[in-house]
């Protein structure tokens, strides 16, 4: 299963944000990447293992974020590859002050980020019926037509939810806030069981 | 809705429970609905052959509600749940 997410590892564990495209799921990667937390992907996030213990798997070493953003979350004399032709956005290869996770790990929550108008970071959390509907919508099926691959996914989406808790993620979408967002993203974290 | 109204569930439906809810899916359009533990309990009863009125009354003993609401409730989830070609309307003879 690949869900439109990027991940970070904490502790030892993945921490997945989900959610569409400019939702901030690179720009959060990025910003936890560069303060001790290195990222496993900042996109397509593949999950193994459903029906054990879930992990996530690592994918291409770099970022793509939007100028603001790599304003914001880089310094600016960090190295940026050549522009692909299949994004605008800037691509940012992983580096010592950005490091990538190169290998897979257990999954411990994933976050659903939000954009509602708000003055402070907000966390709750979801039921299972609520995320298995927000993994089917936050990820990746080539063809619907096919039956039983829409069958297998429901189920995946079904046994992820099973397993791994899932929160809605708000917060205050200026780049100042971003310290106290991840903050308040970790402190979160290290409250799971 | 008479009391006696039987449903089925398209052949495309798959559900499954999850917790105390449950999710729908069609197979063929890649329509999902989510239902609360009410709703899904409801859900159970019309796809095991009740009639309306025998699932208002088992809502009523599990669950805390007026007849009134209760049936306002479960009449709303059907009309949704079969706008949404999830649910069908089983024709009396």
């Amino acid at each position: 299963m690949v869900l439109h997410a990027s991940a970070v590892l904490v502790n030892g564990k993945a921490v997945a944000f989900m959610g569409q495209s400019g939702r901030g799921k690179s720009t959060l990667a990025a910003s936890f990447a560069t303060n001790g937390f290195p990222f496993l992907t900042d996109d397509g996030l593949q999950l193994d293992a459903l029906d054990k213990q879930p992990v996530a798997c690592p994918s291409h070493a770099s970022v793509r974020l939007w100028s603001d953003s790599l304003d914001a979350v880089l310094d600016p004399t960090h190295p940026i590859d050549e522009a692909v032709s299949f994004t605008p956005k800037n691509r940012i290869p992983s580096s010592g002050s950005m490091p990538h996770f190169p290998q897979a790990a257990p999954l411990q929550a994933i976050y659903l980020l939000e954009d509602e108008p708000c003055t402070a970071t907000s966390i709750k959390q979801l039921s299972a019926a609520q995320a298995c509907m927000a993994f089917i919508r936050n990820s990746f099926l080539m063809d619907i037509e096919d039956h039983q691959r829409v069958k297998a996914h429901f189920d995946d989406a079904l046994k992820l939810a099973e397993k791994v808790p899932a929160y809605t993620l708000n917060y205050p979408r200026h780049y100042g806030s971003l310290d106290v967002v991840r903050e308040s993203i970790l402190n979160h974290v290290k409250s799971l069981p | 809705m008479k009391s006696t109204q039987k449903f089925r569930a398209p052949e495309n439906v798959m559900s499954r429970e999850i917790g105390d809810e449950g999710v729908l899916l069609d197979l063929a359009t890649g329509t999902y609905f989510g239902l609360n533990s009410v709703g899904f309990r409801a859900w159970q009863l019309m796809i095991g052959g009740h009639t309306f009125g025998e699932i208002l009354n088992q809502i009523l003993s599990e669950f805390d509600g007026t007849d009134t609401d209760v049936d306002a409730d479960i009449e709303e989830l059907i009309d949704h749940l079969v706008n949404a070609k999830l649910l069908a309307l089983v024709d009396e003879a």
